[in-house]
């Protein structure tokens, strides 16, 4: 057991002081609380629902329900406060009133807006940060099964990717400003990416993105900001039952395709007949005619493995409404989604429960519960999909797949490996894998309002919370022996084998349990004075602690059948996980604190710090200070604005800066332990045959290894990352034009690097971690926002563009290098930008003999016409290493930006979000630089579109042949990889999301609401990447499976 | 009220006062764990074993140690010439593309560590375990320096734990000349033999004899580059430029002394094994005159686990610890996922005796003087030309028409259907001709080819018999000229293969051990290190009879290979040292040992090629300059009389060259090592 230190008890007792003077001076004033009740109408008196009604000056408030009902206690002097986004606030005096109703009429204007930021909210007008939000409504506007790819292009400055849309897998990239990946919170809970992922996105409240020092009240795990989720809660109002379902096409996104057997042979051919010393013929003039004639048999794999459309469908339930004391919100949702293999048996399924419960158990004092429950199951084959088709691509589409004319015996002759990729694709034959996962969620608190009893401490309330999450993975992968023919002609019979990988049919179980238990006691302050002070205050304390768990048995199986029951007893094995991510103990504490002050809303102030405690230092290396500052000024409020003319279009003009510290420890792995980890590895399934074998036989019988740790480094510490943000906003006209500008600055010191360089071999062992390097980030970003209502159409525009890029200030050596040269290409990081990209730039192509006759730079000997012709960028006459020069970017783009328009009229809305990103770039890499496959294999599509003789027989190296031109050189003749032909920017705009809703007249549907819609994902893109998606271009050498376009259509239904 | 806050906050510290900070790691064990019981200690030497340099299943010579994957590995196609292999993997050895450097460091770090603080446990064990481990300390680094001197000569001799952070001075260390390098390793060899236990505590552990056999290789390694560095053109020796250390080779004045006091060294070693070791050939199956079982008695020496000539071995184990040796050499017929990876030369058949041969000494294939006269000996079956041949060289071998795995094994080139008796079937055998393809040849293209050859497995060319019936024109197995994966030289190798029909092999599924030392190879060690000295005209170490003992071991591994006794007493002269030279390249073929063993005889470099065999060949018949090659036995089946011939010449599916120059005996230091480094020296001949 560990003392709290000294330090922080003394300084939580000081802010505790503090907080005790703030709120005893206040004189009481007399009230009585009374029912307010009323109706909530836009412009055209259709009820609002959801709209904000708020006690001016507390923190007491309700929301409308259905019919645009709500009813709130209030002092019955009171003003109450209605909002709703996209409308103009109200203020109304109640003046003695019990009934109020308010129409509302729109404004782009979202000054009083409550956004979520650390440990509470603020109103949008007094946010210093830069802290930007988007409701749940909008993002479910981009139809699709990840929540996080319906945050693409809706916030500036968060950068979303997706990889993959293979189901269940979740394979994308997402950060802020390019910072990396930033921590998630969701309902105040820091919990994982994974699980925002598997939300449901129609539980989803809003999103808030803490982007610069505001995020520092997160301390050490902050440094590349937050991201905060909220889930719905439920509402004063009678039940509320709604229902939202889609069914959904997908088609994969650029994917390549293998040419067919004709064009595979000819360009076989080339391959053979493409040496300058006189090639060969591979196929002759009979095997074509052979082809033509159906002798020779081959299947069109194309359709075989890749289905032309996949189906995905969505159900979701809510049921929410509650009282006076209880409001309540509970969603089930299932989801389906099918891989786009032909047999199927790539799928996945997921439930989410929820409920969502606030209860006033006596005055002041409320309770929350926040449950929710999440179960997936993802099905693969045996095989990854990157396997599948890369094993696709290589074998081609010369040999059938099938050994007999009738389709029932699997062939293996001719195929890569002699691996079938039907069977690779059909659980059936060889076998699966599921990877089942349960999350339980839950976490409760107490809220205490001391202003309810006690006048002088209004504005006063405490918040205990504990949270408790668990976490299993069930995992079970199931190899099946299967066995495969060939004809044999001369005898004209079949040969059986047994796929040898395939053999014996083999069993594995994982179980892994992961838990974190959370705790949370915090003090908030919230209270204006002389209508003019706004002080806001928060304290409090967190601890967490976090466990994993882990075991798993493989066993070969008997016959097949996926139990371990039938497993032999020879080989078996039963272990666990050592990996850090797999078993675990990690605790963390941490007090918090901000203070808030604004001046008559003109002048905005706050302070923030977390002294954080992680257990995964070393004694004495374990507390960390995270401070920050923040300030604005609203301009629009200053009295000689008011007088100004200005003031007649200018609705809002705020400048605001911040200014923090904050830390990381994502990457830190006990590098202060010295010792061992054991066992050394896990033997993997095949014995790590083709690897590093953990561990030694003596006596026959496995001892695993010991793998000594790296030097260790008692000093070393979380990385610092200093946060500068200025920005300012801008609103006229109600909304006609706006915009937001800012402009960040970070500075990190002390990344994680192993001085390899500085540790001379010999001494054996791996350098530590140190606090090393340095960098330095700065970027800016550009929100445009106009809002109009012309006639009876509403219309919404939305504009965003970030820029960001890295730079190293310090890197320490990766070393050693051959040369200085080679030092300076591979290394010298020092003051470089992120990813830049050495090769060669383009001079063009040979367009004929003449071209390459009348040529005057250095040639290889076996030019032909189509071959490329490269920049002597250092002038020597030769092309050679030393002319690779940084000519391009990397993967990561530069420029994010993206466009929003939505418009609605009468019943129909109708929004569309074009979404790019600019200055990255990508390498075409095995499978998509080059035919990459044997006696016909890896022949795709796209390489016959290539420079090839008129006639094929013609030998290319004779003068006098004629020419086709293409994309490609001939057969067998490519670029340099890394030469500005093989690496194209990776530039796009596209058409991420596009819907079109209708909402039936309320005159047809009764009590009930119901809107379909059609919407369409990826819809369309503009790119200069070919063959495959510019999201995830070299990933797995370009087999990743594809990213989708999704056709959906749905329905809402709510009554 | 302040109560009421102040006690809260109070409370909710007390709350959290349960969630300690200081959290050991759960996945992290310490040196006191591993070092103060015997069952740590069998983890700490699973560590070090793990990463020893051992050159078996796990080993492929082009890409070296560090991966140690045993990806796609195979014995002999390392340009020793035993066989050739279908992939780029088949090169001379002239480096490895991952230099074993930093590999090592960290493992003589190991083995430092535990001499240093096994001390502070001493306690904990019995004496003679406790010396044990210890020796095992020493043998491990003895073996890692000894692995680092064969590729690099000098090194830096690292015989303490380094600690970090220091001083650059504590923390360089520079390369020792390679004469002091050898000094070290012998002395290692030494005080490990002095501490270990006369048998393994446990099987796979290291003991007295281990360490003595190794060493004796070790130091025959040392005595032949002191030796025979002198034969290279221009002497191989120099000074380091950093340092002015001399590197690599020895000093003139020294290098006759040391040859000699290296091979007293391997001398002593090998006779003390042979003396108090215990160990003794394999002879299980063997019996007198019964060729078969000679045979098989060779096969079974591999396999049997209990094998009196196991030395040391390395074991493995499904489904832990596995390698895929089967997977990657069977016969096409069991392809899986690769196979037919070592495919032995004619050249190497050449060094065995049971052949009928032309006067040079090469392997006659005709009635006339050579290759290109006469006409093909025709033979019944497609073995008859192997029927006499050595049975050591069988159990090698899978011929064409043996069985393995209950199958036969179809192995041939192509088939006749002209006229008989027929004339060889190029004009040309010579290095110059190499690169001439049957499938060019006039009778093999056209519309009435009388030869037939098929391109691939997948597209077997049938071929119409005069009898009426079909035939494929290659073998089963091959060889096909498009497709390498299959006996490309007529002959697919069997050593370490499991020959067992119930087995089917695949990636990871192999598990037969690998013999790192055996008995036969420690009497050539004598052998060689005594014929040696009496050259050297040394005295005898140990007062026995040199030659004697020489005679013996050669006579005694020919018996049991069932080949023909020596016919005299060998003599300090170059004729029994090749004599010795020989019998060690048939007896280890298909080992680690070959590579290494040319490397030390100095005998790949153009100038001192005729040696390469063991035996003095003319070495313009298959070399030209730096480049070498390597023939085939191709057999052809003749449709007219129903008869098999074969035809001997330069392989010609994969076309494989071979390369070797003076500056390749010594690897080089990895560039960036050098680079790093202000006191590692680069080889002065780099």
């Amino acid at each position: 057991m560990t003392k709290t230190p000294d330090k922080i008890k003394r300084l939580a007792r000081f802010v505790a002081m503090i907080l005790l003077c703030l709120a005893f001076p206040v004189a009481a004033q007399a009230q009585t609380l009374v029912n307010v009740s009323g109706v909530v109408t836009d412009e055209n008196n259709e009820p609002l629902i959801g709209a904000t009604v708020m006690v001016k000056g507390s923190t007491t408030g309700t929301s409308t329900d259905m019919d645009g009902k709500y009813s709130i206690k209030a002092p019955d002097n009171a003003t109450l406060l209605f909002s709703y986004v996209g409308y103009s606030p109200v203020n109304e005096k109640l003046n003695g009133r019990t009934t109020l109703n308010v129409s509302m009429a729109p404004d782009s204007q979202v000054m009083d807006e409550l956004v979520v930021v650390g440990y509470g909210t603020q109103r949008r007008g007094s946010v210093t940060g830069a802290v930007a939000s988007v409701k749940g409504s909008e993002m479910l506007k981009t139809n699709n099964e990840n929540p996080q790819n319906m945050l693409t292009g809706r916030i500036p400055g968060l950068r979303v990717w997706q990889k993959s849309s293979e189901p269940g897998t979740y394979q994308n990239n997402m950060d802020i400003r390019g910072m990396g990946a930033p921590l998630v919170v969701i309902d105040g809970i820091p919990r994982t990416v994974e699980d925002f992922q598997r939300l449901n996105a129609n539980d989803i409240q809003d999103v808030s993105v803490l982007k610069d020092a505001s995020a520092a009240i997160y301390g050490v795990r902050a440094a590349n900001g937050v991201l905060l989720v909220t889930t719905k809660e439920g509402s004063k109002s009678k039940i509320n039952v709604s229902y939202s379902g889609s069914y959904t096409i997908q088609v994969p996104n650029k994917m390549p395709k293998l040419a067919s057997a004709y064009d595979a042979m000819t360009i076989y051919n080339e391959q053979k007949w493409n040496n300058i010393n006189g090639g060969s013929i591979g196929f002759s003039e009979a095997d074509f005619a052979a082809l033509a004639d159906g002798t020779r048999r081959t299947s069109n794999w194309n359709d075989l493995i890749i289905a032309k459309t996949a189906p995905q469908t969505q159900h979701d339930v809510s049921i929410s409404g509650g009282n006076e004391r209880v409001q309540f919100y509970t969603s089930f949702g299932y989801f389906y989604q099918q891989g786009i293999f032909k047999s199927g048996d790539l799928n996945y399924d997921k439930f989410n429960v929820r409920a969502n419960i606030t209860a006033q158990i006596v005055r002041g004092l409320k309770f929350y519960a926040n449950l929710a429950g999440m179960a997936d199951k993802r099905n693969t084959p045996y095989n990854s999909s990157v396997d599948i088709i890369r094993n696709l691509w290589k074998q081609g589409v010369l040999y059938p797949a099938y050994a007999d004319p009738d389709n029932t015996m699997l062939n293996y002759e001719g195929l890569d490996l002699e691996q079938n990729t039907v069977a690779m694709m059909s659980s059936d034959i060889s076998g699966h894998r599921k990877y089942r996962q349960k999350t339980f969620e839950s976490s409760a608190y107490l809220n205490f309002d001391f202003g309810e009893y006690i006048r002088p401490l209004q504005g006063l309330q405490a918040k205990a919370l504990i949270s408790y999450d668990y976490r299993v993975d069930n995992n079970e992968i199931y190899r099946k022996e299967y066995y495969q023919y060939a004809y044999d002609p001369l005898t004209d019979s079949y040969t059986q084998k047994i796929y040898n990988n395939s053999s014996p049919s083999n069993l594995r179980r994982e179980f892994y349990s992961k838990s974190q238990l959370l705790g949370q006691f915090i003090l908030n302050y919230n209270r204006e004075f002389a209508e003019k002070h706004d002080v806001g205050a928060t304290l409090g304390w967190e601890w967490q602690k976090r466990t994993g768990d882990n075991f798993y048995a493989v066993r070969d199986l008997a016959f097949a059948n996926p139990y371990l029951l039938v497993g032999l007893t020879e080989g078996q094995i039963g272990a666990m996980n050592g990996g850090n991510n797999d078993l675990y103990e990690i605790a963390n504490q941490a007090l918090i604190g901000r203070i808030n002050y604004s001046f008559d809303d003109r002048y905005l102030l706050e302070a923030q710090f977390r002294y954080d405690g992680s257990s995964k230092f070393a004694k004495g290396h374990q507390w960390g200070f995270f401070p920050s500052v923040s300030a604005g000024w609203r301009i629009s409020s200053e009295p000689f604005f008011a007088d100004a003319a200005a003031k007649a279009h200018i609705d809002n003009l705020k400048i605001r800066a911040s200014y923090g510290e904050l830390g990381d420890d994502g990457s830190l792995e006990y590098d202060w332990a010295m010792g061992y980890r054991y066992p050394a590895g896990i033997p993997a399934d095949n014995g790590n045959y083709n690897g590093y074998s953990p561990g030694y036989v003596f006596n026959g019988q496995y001892i695993s290894a010991a793998s000594p740790l790296a030097l260790p480094n008692t000093n070393i510490t979380w990385y610092k990352s200093k946060t500068f943000d200025i920005g300012v906003d801008f609103d006229m006209h109600n909304g006609i034009f706006g915009f937001s500008f800012d402009y960040f600055h970070r500075h990190r010191s002390g990344l994680f690097a192993r001085n390899e360089g500085g540790l001379p071999t010999v001494v054996g062992a791996t350098a530590p971690r140190e606090n090393l390097n340095s960098d330095s980030h700065m970027g800016m970003e550009l929100e445009l926002r106009h809002h109009n209502k012309v006639g009876n159409v509403t219309y919404d525009l939305r504009g965003m563009v970030t820029i960001t890029r890295n730079k190293y200030l310090h890197a320490s050596e990766k070393g050693p290098y051959a040369n200085s040269y080679d030092r300076w290409r591979h290394d010298n990081l020092n003051n470089r930008y992120q990813g830049v990209q050495f090769g060669y730039t383009g001079d063009g192509r040979y367009e004929s003999w003449n071209d390459i006759w009348n040529y005057t730079g250095y040639q290889e000997k076996d030019v032909l016409p189509g071959d490329y012709k490269y920049e002597d960028w250092n002038g020597d006459g030769e092309i050679n290493g030393e002319d690779e020069h940084p000519f391009a970017y990397d993967q990561t783009p530069w420029m994010n930006y993206s466009l929003n328009a939505s418009l609605a009229w009468n019943g129909l809305d109708f929004s569309m979000l074009w979404q790019g990103s600019a200055l990255g770039s990508m390498q075409y890499k095995e499978p998509l630089y080059s035919i990459w496959g044997d006696m016909g294999g890896g022949i795709l599509q796209q390489y016959t579109d290539r420079w090839h003789p008129v006639n094929a027989t013609d030998d290319p190296y004779d003068p006098a042949t004629q020419w086709v031109s293409g994309y490609y050189g001939y057969t067998g003749h490519y670029p340099r990889a890394n030469s500005s032909f093989n690496r194209v920017s990776t530039d796009y705009l596209r058409l991420k999301s596009i819907e079109l809703g209708y909402t039936l007249p309320e005159k047809w549907t009764r009590q009930c609401r119901i809107r379909i819609y059609f919407n369409a994902y990826n819809l369309l893109t503009f790119t200069k990447v070919k063959f495959v998606d510019p999201e995830h271009p070299d990933d797995e050498l370009g087999r990743m499976y594809p990213l989708n376009k999704t056709f959906t259509f749905g329905l809402n239904f709510s009554f | 009220m302040k109560k009421i806050i102040l006690s809260a906050i109070l409370g909710a510290a007390l709350f959290t006062s349960c969630n300690d900070l200081d959290i050991a790691p759960k996945n992290i064990v310490t040196s006191d764990d591993l070092l103060s019981s015997e069952s740590g200690m069998d983890i700490y030497m699973a560590r070090m074993y793990s990463t020893m340099p051992f050159e078996d299943f796990k080993y492929l010579a082009e890409r070296g140690l560090n991966e140690c994957n045993g990806w796609l590995a195979g014995f002999g196609f390392d340009g020793t010439g035993d066989a050739v292999n279908r992939d780029g993997y088949c090169r001379t050895f002239t480096g490895e593309s991952e230099a074993y450097w930093g590999k090592a460091f960290e493992l003589i770090r190991a083995a430092n560590y535990l001499i240093e603080t096994l001390p502070d446990f001493k306690d904990k064990y019995p004496e003679i375990t406790y010396n044990d481990y210890l020796g095992e300390a020493y043998f491990v680094r003895a073996y890692t320096f000894y692995a680092l001197a064969k590729r690099y000569g000098g090194i830096p001799l690292v015989t303490k734990v380094i600690n970090y952070p220091a001083s650059s001075d504590e923390l360089e260390v520079p390369r020792s000349s390679e004469e002091e390098t050898w000094n070290q390793i012998c002395a290692d060899f030494d005080k490990a033999a002095e501490l270990m236990m006369p048998r393994s505590p446990k099987r796979g552990y290291a003991n007295k004899y281990v360490a003595l056999a190794v060493k004796s290789q070790a130091m025959l390694y040392a005595g032949s580059v002191a030796k025979y560095n002198e034969t290279v053109p221009g002497r191989l020796t120099g000074l380091g430029l950093k340092t002015g250390v001399r590197v690599i080779g020895f000093d003139q004045a020294t290098a006759a002394e040391a040859s000699k006091r290296y091979f007293s060294e391997a001398y002593k070693a090998a006779r003390e094994v042979m003396e108090k070791g215990g160990y003794s050939l394999y002879m299980k199956k063997w019996a007198e005159g019964d060729r078969a079982a000679q045979r098989q008695n060779m096969i079974d020496m591999c396999s049997d686990l209990d094998s009196p000539e196991n030395i040391w071995i390395r074991e493995y184990l499904y489904p832990t610890t596995t390698h895929s040796f089967d997977a990657y050499n069977a016969p096409y017929v069991f392809r899986s996922p690769l196979s037919s990876a070592v495919c032995p030369t004619a050249d190497f058949v050449e060094l065995f005796e049971g052949f009928e041969r032309y006067p040079d000494g090469s392997l006659k294939v005709t009635t006339g003087n050579s290759n290109t006269e006469g006409n093909y000996i025709m033979y019944d079956n497609p073995g008859d030309f192997y029927k006499n041949a050595e049975p050591r060289l069988l159990s090698y071998l899978i011929i064409p028409g043996d069985q393995f795995k209950s199958r036969e094994m179809e192995i041939y080139a192509g088939v006749y259907t002209g006229t008989t008796p027929v004339k060889p079937l190029l004009n040309d055998y010579s290095y110059q001709n190499q690169n001439q393809n049957y499938q060019a040849l006039d009778i093999a293209k056209g519309d009435n080819p009388t030869l037939f050859l098929s391109p691939d497995p997948n597209n077997q060319t049938i071929v119409d018999l005069p009898d009426g019936t079909k035939m494929n024109a290659s073998g089963a197995n091959g060889p096909f000229y498009n497709y390498a994966e299959s006996a490309m030289t007529g002959l697919l190798g069997r050593k370490w293969l499991k020959d067992d029909p119930s087995f089917t092999a695949r990636e990871g599924n192999s598990d037969q051990h690998y013999i790192l030392v055996r008995y036969a190879e420690v009497l050539l060690n004598a052998a060689e290190a005594a014929v040696e000295l009496s050259i050297a005209g040394a005295q005898s170490p140990d007062g026995s009879d040199m030659l004697t003992v020489a005679t013996d071991a050669i006579n005694s591994i020919r018996n049991r290979a069932g080949a023909t006794q020596l016919t005299g007493r060998l003599t300090g002269s170059d004729e029994s040292r090749d004599i010795v030279r020989k019998e060690r390249r048939k007896e280890t073929a298909f080992e680690t040992g070959t590579k290494w063993d040319l490397r030390r005889w100095r005998v790949n470099d153009y100038d001192n090629r005729d040696g390469f065999w063991g035996e003095t060949r003319d070495k313009n018949k298959f070399s030209s300059n730096s480049h070498f090659r390597f023939r085939g036995i191709y057999p052809f089946y003749s449709a007219q009389d129903r008869k098999w011939f074969f035809d001997v010449r330069f392989e010609c599916i994969s076309h494989k060259e071979f390369e070797y120059n003076p500056v390749d005996y010594y690897f080089g230091i990895p560039g960036n090592e050098v680079v790093k480094s202000p006191v590692i020296d680069q080889q002065p001949n780099r």
